[in-house]
């Protein structure tokens, strides 16, 4: 007993420094991993109301002024609280959420999708990096068990992340063909 | 109403009051909150809204199971084996509420889960309240679209008492770096002991659960799980449960009774237990094994207190092969045909006392076939062939199922 005491207060610790790291400090550490080799810096931008879009928060990348990509944290949904069953026909405010950071080079293609935040208790296998790599290269245009391979036990979460990265996806090719990136 | 059963008058007023109850809720708070269209256009509003959120949903089971044996007539049971109402509630993104509400059998009553989870992060959640032992696969995943054939596995019934749940709290999430899900959580025990004994030789443990019924209390126990999914189709999971079961004995027993401890010590058991189990799919098989090693110490004495015959250690196994195939291009409904063998033995070993009871080592063939109409129903039948080492002549059982989850 004495021993799970210590555990989890060491875990409990652990989880708030780690709670705290916001949406911006997430995104840095991606950016200057992806672009080690030249001094980036980000720039949120805020997007026009009219867009409605999902993105909690939307940035350029850029290297000495120049645009170099784009960075974005948003969410989408995960399971519906307390069970799987069939995604999209329950009350959709009753699902999970979670955050993920997807970052595009200057062409918008995606260099890096990250799961940024997922406390569901179901279908969490979609935090795996090999998995999200196969987004890398492209920006809309994703079809699960068609160009992106189905999980099995996390069905529910990876269509709701590639419905999520689409959306996105077009809505960065919508802002350019607006000329506001 | 496929499953519409007469019920006592007592019986039929609570089921009532629970249905009302929830319709209420949901129609004034929720009503107007469906989703109407695309899940994309939703997300937009969802950001904005009330984060109140309520999720209602059910699933159950029908079962009708045939034994069949050469030269005897034996009768055939139709069982609405379980139906169960689950609520969630999402007070905000980071707490939420989880019931499962369960009508077992048609007229027994549980709560089968009823927690509150808080998440500060992936990494760190906090869960209390009635909860799931993390043992094995079924136990955790025991919905009918979630598991092949009609009845569960024998060794997620005698081995792994499934549905275990207890009351408890804990801690869970995930090592993302290492693709790693981890549960750990401090729960309240079995009961071995309550002016009888309560583990038995043919199914062990089973009994012997608390489900959080006015539970005995004295040591928790703990419980953990990790969960591995860092390969394509791969899903890996070792369980463990340490804890000593709980006895009435010790209650109101004066500090300075010696012979009184002594024999209230008798009454309890040590519970060792350690699981894995592996899934993998691939081009639409996939294949699963589970296997569980139970080491109960102090049984010697337990069972000379008590006279019961429970075994020293339980050891249960099984390894499954199924396929899905889509009868319709990249959809629903699937066929799965599926093949599972087990073994388990409640008297894998006994201690000096008492002599091992061959009965107890089962082996179980089971050769089925699944129909999914949709993801959340699905028809099941399966042939099983049950032997143990004191019959080696297997008996045969038929059984059909219907299940049903949303």
């Amino acid at each position: 007993m004495k021993k799970l005491i210590h555990i989890g207060s060491i875990l409990s610790i652990l989880a708030l420094v780690f709670a705290f790291a916001g949406p911006g400090k997430k995104i840095n550490k991606l950016v200057s991993k992806i672009w080690k080799d030249q001094p980036v810096t980000v720039h949120q931008v805020d997007l026009p109301d009219s867009l409605g879009a999902t993105i909690i928060q939307f940035n350029e990348v850029k290297s000495k002024n120049e645009l170099v990509g784009f960075a974005c944290y948003t969410t989408a949904f995960g399971c519906r609280v307390g069970g799987c069953a069939a995604p999209g026909n329950a009350n959709v405010e009753s699902y999970e959420t979670f955050d993920y950071i997807v970052i595009y080079d200057k062409n918008m293609s995606i260099l890096k999708v990250d799961i940024a935040n997922y406390s569901g208790q179901y279908g969490y296998e979609i935090c795996r990096s090999k998995w999200l790599a196969q987004f890398n290269g492209q920006t809309t245009g994703f079809k699960l068990n068609e160009n992106i391979d189905g999980i099995s036990g996390a069905t529910v979460s990876a269509s709701f992340l590639i419905d999520a990265l689409n959306d996105v996806g077009k809505t960065l090719k919508n802002l350019r063909s607006q000329k506001v990136i | 109403m496929p499953f519409f059963v007469p019920l006592k008058p007592n019986k039929m007023k609570q089921i009532l009051t629970i249905l009302l109850l929830t319709i209420l809720t949901r129609s004034t708070l929720f009503g107007q909150t469906y989703l109407d269209s695309t899940v994309n256009s939703s997300t937009k509003r969802i950001f904005f809204a009330d984060p109140n959120k309520l999720s209602l949903g059910s699933y159950g089971e029908a079962h009708y199971n045939a034994p069949i044996e050469v030269g005897k007539f034996r009768n055939g049971t139709a069982d609405l084996h379980r139906v169960i109402l689950f609520m969630g509630y999402k007070f905000n993104n980071k707490l939420q509420f989880f019931t499962e509400i369960e009508f077992e059998h048609v007229k027994e009553v549980y709560v089968e889960q009823a927690f509150v989870d808080y998440s500060f992060n992936s990494a760190f959640n906090v869960k209390a309240g009635i909860i799931l032992i993390p043992m094995g696969y079924v136990n955790e995943f025991h919905e009918p679209t979630l598991f092949n054939g009609v009845e569960r596995p024998s060794v997620d019934k005698y081995i792994i008492p499934t549905t275990w749940r207890e009351l408890g709290i804990g801690f869970h999430g995930l090592i993302k770096q290492a693709n790693l899900k981890y549960q750990v959580y401090a729960v309240n025990g079995f009961s071995g002991y309550d002016g009888g004994a309560k583990l038995s030789g043919s199914s062990g443990l089973r009994s012997a659960r608390q489900k959080g019924a006015q539970a005995t209390l004295r040591t928790p126990a703990v419980t953990g799980k990790l969960t591995f999914f860092g390969l394509n189709g791969l899903r890996l999971g070792v369980s463990g449960y340490y804890g000593m079961t709980e006895t009435n004995m010790y209650d109101g027993l004066d500090r300075d009774d010696m012979a009184a401890i002594q024999s209230a010590d008798s009454s309890r058991v040590g519970v060792l237990m350690g699981s894995t189990n592996i899934q993998y799919n691939i081009k639409g098989f996939q294949i699963m094994a589970v296997g569980n090693y139970t080491k109960l110490s102090n049984i010697d004495q337990y069972n000379e207190y008590t006279g019961s015959k429970v075994g020293k250690d339980l050891i249960g196994y099984y390894g499954e092969i199924s396929y899905k195939a889509s009868l319709k291009k990249g959809g629903y409904p699937l066929l799965i045909p599926f093949v599972r063998y087990e073994q388990y033995n409640t008297h894998y070993r006994v201690d000096g006392g008492t002599t091992q009871n061959l009965a107890y080592d089962h082996e179980i063939i089971t050769a089925g076939l699944g129909f999914q109409i949709t993801p959340g129903t699905i028809i099941k039948t399966d042939y099983q062939w049950l032997k143990t080492a004191a019959n080696p002549k297997p008996t045969g059982l038929f059984n059909l199922g219907l299940g049903y989850w949303f």
